[in-house]
C-alpha cells in the first residue's frame, strides 16, 4: 500500500464503493451518489473474517455468481484457425515469420550446425550466446566446450570450433 | 488531463487544423494505408464476428462484476510479491507514483507508451518534483522531444512525416548523428542509440497495461518496438498505472483479445512483443512491482447505462483510422489524450460535459457509423455520441428542465383531470382567432416559435368534441 498514512485504504474503499454503486445503480446512479454505497471487504479477507457479519458471505456469493456468469459466456469463435491435420503448421509458421521480415531457412537437423555456422560467418561473429533451460552461456569462436545441455548449442559449438 | 488545459473547443481547434495542408496529407496517407491493411487482416479470420461478440460479452461481464475482479486481481498481485495502490483520481495516482519514484531514489524514469499516464498528466507531475520521465516509444519520443502532444492513440506522431522527424531529432536529440537521413532505419537507429543508455541506467520503469488478468495477477503489455520489454525488465522498480476497466477475469480471455487487438490496431496478425509479468521473481527483472489502479471518472462512466460501453475500449484506434472527421482534423483538435470517435465519447464520460471543449466533443462526428463497424468490442459510438449530445445540451441549461419535459409535464397534469382538459380545450378554441389563419398556425410567440420556425400547425377547432356533444347530444343539430 501507499506510504501516505491514512489515505491508501481510504482510496481503496472509496474506489470500490464507487464501483459497487455504479454496478448496482446502473443508469439511475448519479455520479454524486457514488461514494454512498456499502461496505468494502479488506484485502485478502476472502472468508470475511473481521469484516463484520455477512460481508464475507456476501462477497463469496458475489464471487460465485461472477464465476458462474463467466462460465456461461458465449465463446463461439474457432478454437484454432489452422488445424494441424489440415495444414502444414511448420510451413505456416515459416511464412508468418518471414512476413515479419525474418530470414527463414528450413533445414534438416543434421544440417543445422552448417546453417548456423554459415550465418555466423556471414556476420563475422567472434562469439555467440546460447540459452538452455537453466542459463545463458557465451562461447568464443573456436571454443570446443561441450558441457551445455542444449543439443543444438553443442552442435553449433563443435562446428564453430572448426571455423 | 492537465496538458490539454486551455485548449479551444473542437470547432475552433478543428478549423485551425484544417488549414494545415501538410497535416492533412500526413493523416490521409497514414490512415488510408492502415485502413486497407486492417481490412485485409480482419478478413483472414472467418470467425471475426464471433470473436467480437465474445470480447463484448467478456468486457460487459467484467464491468458488471468489476468489484469482484478488481479485488481478485489485487489479491493475486500481492500474493505474487507486488504491491497494489488505489487512486480515485489523477492527482492521487500522480502522488503515489511520485512518492514511489522518490523512495527508489531516482531522478529519471523510463516509460512505456501509456495512455493512462497521459490522462493523469504524470510527466508534468514528475517534472514538478524534478524527475525526468523519458518516453521510450519511438513516436512518443518524437512528440516529447518536440514539446508536442500525441495526436493518435497508437501512432502518437502520425501528424509528422519522416522529414519532420529527422529535423526534430537533429534539433532536440542529444547525440543525433549530424548526417542523419530521413530513412526510417536511420531514424530508428538514432533513437535506439539514444534510448539504450537510458534503459541501462534507469532505476525505475513506468508502464500502463493493455490487460490485467484477475485470476493470476498478471499484467500484459503489447507493443511493436521492444522498448516496452526493456522498461518492464531492466529497472529495479516497475510501476504500472492501470485504469480499473483494464481487468479481465482469466488468462483464457487473451485468446480473444490478442486476436482482436493487433489486427484492429496495427493490422498485424500478432504484435511483435507481448510482455506479461506476475508480481516479482527473485533475481530476475524488477525486484519491486507496484500496481496503481485508477478510477479518475471511470466509475462515473460505469454508472451510465449508455456510456458504460465505452469502458470496453481496448485502445486499438481502429475507429480513428476510419473516421472522416479525424482524418481531416487530426488528434490535437480533440483536446484530450483520447482523440477520434472513441475520444469523443470517452473524454466527456470521464471529465463530464460542463467545459466548452468537453461539451463540443460529441458533435465531432458525422455519425456515419464507420467507427461502430470496425470496433472490435462493438462499442456503439454513434449511439453514445447522440446520448452525450443530449447531456451536453442539458448541462447548458444548468439544471433547468428541457422545454419538452415542461410541455409533457403540463400535458400530463391537464389530461389527468376532465375539468382541466375541458378548460384547456375551451382556451385552445378561444385562441383560434388569435393565432390561426385559414385553419393553420404559421407563427407562434417565443418560446413556441421554435416549433413554427420550420413547420405549420393546424389551428384548434372552433369547438371540442366534448363541447359539441354537450351542446347537441349527437343529434347532428347545429
Amino acid at each position: 500500500m501507499s506510504e501516505r498514512p491514512g489515505t491508501a485504504q481510504d482510496s481503496r474503499e472509496r474506489v470500490l464503493r464507487r464501483v459497487r454503486a455504479a454496478i448496482r445503480d446502473g443508469a439511475a446512479g448519479p455520479a454524486g451518489s457514488l461514494d454512498a454505497a456499502g461496505d468494502v471487504p479488506r484485502t485478502g479477507s476472502t472468508s470475511g473474517a473481521g469484516d463484520g457479519p455477512g460481508i464475507g458471505d456476501e462477497r463469496a456469493e458475489r464471487e460465485r455468481r461472477a464465476d458462474a456468469g463467466y462460465a456461461a459466456l458465449p465463446r463461439e469463435y474457432l478454437a484454432a484457425h489452422h488445424e494441424s491435420d489440415a495444414h502444414d503448421i511448420v510451413a505456416l509458421f515459416a511464412e508468418r515469420a518471414a512476413d515479419y521480415r525474418a530470414v527463414v531457412e528450413r533445414v534438416p537437423a543434421t544440417a543445422l550446425p552448417a546453417a548456423i555456422a554459415r550465418v555466423l560467418g556471414e556476420r563475422t561473429a567472434d562469439s555467440m550466446i546460447t540459452e538452455d533451460s537453466q542459463r545463458i552461456g557465451q562461447y568464443a569462436k573456436g571454443e570446443t566446450k561441450t558441457d551445455t545441455a542444449h543439443p543444438a548449442a553443442r552442435l553449433i559449438i563443435e562446428w564453430t570450433a572448426q571455423l | 488531463m492537465p496538458t490539454y488545459l486551455g485548449m479551444p473547443a473542437f470547432p475552433e481547434a478543428a478549423a485551425a487544423a484544417l488549414q494545415d495542408s501538410q497535416l492533412r496529407r500526413n493523416l490521409a496517407h497514414a490512415t488510408g494505408a492502415i485502413r486497407v491493411k486492417r481490412a485485409a487482416a480482419v478478413a483472414e479470420l472467418a470467425d471475426w464476428p464471433q470473436l467480437r461478440a465474445a470480447a463484448k460479452a467478456i468486457k460487459d461481464h467484467t464491468l458488471a462484476n468489476l468489484d469482484v475482479y478488481l479485488t481478485r486481481l489485487e489479491e493475486r498481485v500481492i500474493s505474487a510479491g507486488g504491491q497494489v495502490h488505489w487512486a480515485a483520481d489523477a492527482e492521487e495516482a500522480n502522488a503515489i507514483v511520485v512518492s514511489l519514484v522518490q523512495d527508489a531514489g531516482a531522478d529519471q524514469v523510463v516509460k512505456v507508451k501509456s495512455m493512462v499516464t497521459q490522462e493523469t498528466g504524470l510527466n508534468e507531475a514528475l517534472a514538478a518534483e524534478h524527475i525526468h520521465a523519458l518516453e521510450t516509444d519511438l513516436a512518443e519520443l518524437i512528440v516529447q522531444l518536440d514539446g508536442d502532444r500525441p495526436s493518435h492513440i497508437l501512432v502518437p506522431a502520425i501528424h509528422r512525416n519522416r522529414a519532420e522527424i529527422k529535423d526534430i531529432f537533429l534539433r532536440h536529440m542529444p547525440g543525433a548523428p549530424a548526417d542523419l537521413t530521413d530513412q526510417p532505419s536511420d531514424l530508428a537507429a538514432a533513437a535506439r542509440s539514444y534510448l539504450r543508455r537510458a534503459f541501462l541506467q534507469a532505476a525505475v520503469g513506468i508502464s500502463g497495461a493493455n490487460f490485467a488478468i484477475a485470476d493470476t495477477g498478471t499484467l500484459v503489455v503489447v507493443e511493436s518496438e521492444g522498448n516496452g520489454r526493456m522498461c518492464l525488465t531492466l529497472p529495479e522498480t516497475l510501476i504500472s498505472v492501470v485504469g480499473v476497466e483494464k481487468v479481465l477475469p482469466s488468462w483464457r480471455d487473451l485468446e480473444v483479445f490478442l486476436a482482436l487487438l493487433p489486427r484492429s490496431s496495427t493490422a498485424e496478425r500478432m504484435n511483435p512483443y507481448t510482455s506479461t509479468w506476475t508480481g516479482v521473481t527473485p533475481g530476475d527483472g524488477p525486484q519491486a512491482f507496484h500496481l496503481v489502479l485508477l478510477d479518475n471518472g471511470r466509475t462515473g462512466a460505469l454508472a451510465d447505462a449508455t456510456g458504460r460501453q465505452a469502458l470496453r475500449c481496448i485502445r486499438c484506434s481502429a475507429c480513428l483510422n476510419v473516421c472522416p472527421v479525424y482524418e481531416r482534423t487530426g488528434g490535437h483538435a480533440y483536446g484530450s489524450p483520447y482523440p477520434g470517435p472513441i475520444g469523443a465519447i470517452l473524454t466527456p464520460l470521464l471529465r463530464g460535459v460542463t467545459s466548452p471543449i468537453d461539451a463540443s466533443l460529441p458533435y465531432a462526428s458525422s455519425l456515419c457509423g464507420a467507427c461502430y463497424d470496425v470496433c472490435p468490442v462493438a462499442i456503439n459510438i454513434p449511439e453514445a455520441l447522440i446520448y452525450l449530445r443530449g447531456k451536453a445540451v442539458d448541462a447548458k441549461r444548468h439544471g433547468f428542465p428541457r422545454p419538452e419535459r415542461i410541455a409533457m409535464g403540463a400535458a400530463a397534469w391537464t389530461l389527468r383531470s376532465p375539468r382541466r382538459l375541458g378548460l384547456a380545450q375551451r382556451v385552445a378554441s378561444g385562441s383560434r382567432r388569435l393565432v390561426g389563419r385559414r385553419g393553420w398556425i404559421r407563427r407562434l410567440p417565443p418560446p413556441l416559435s421554435a416549433w413554427t420556425q420550420t413547420r405549420d400547425a393546424p389551428a384548434p377547432p372552433p369547438e371540442s368534441f366534448r363541447a359539441w356533444w354537450a351542446r347537441t347530444r349527437g343529434t347532428g343539430d347545429e
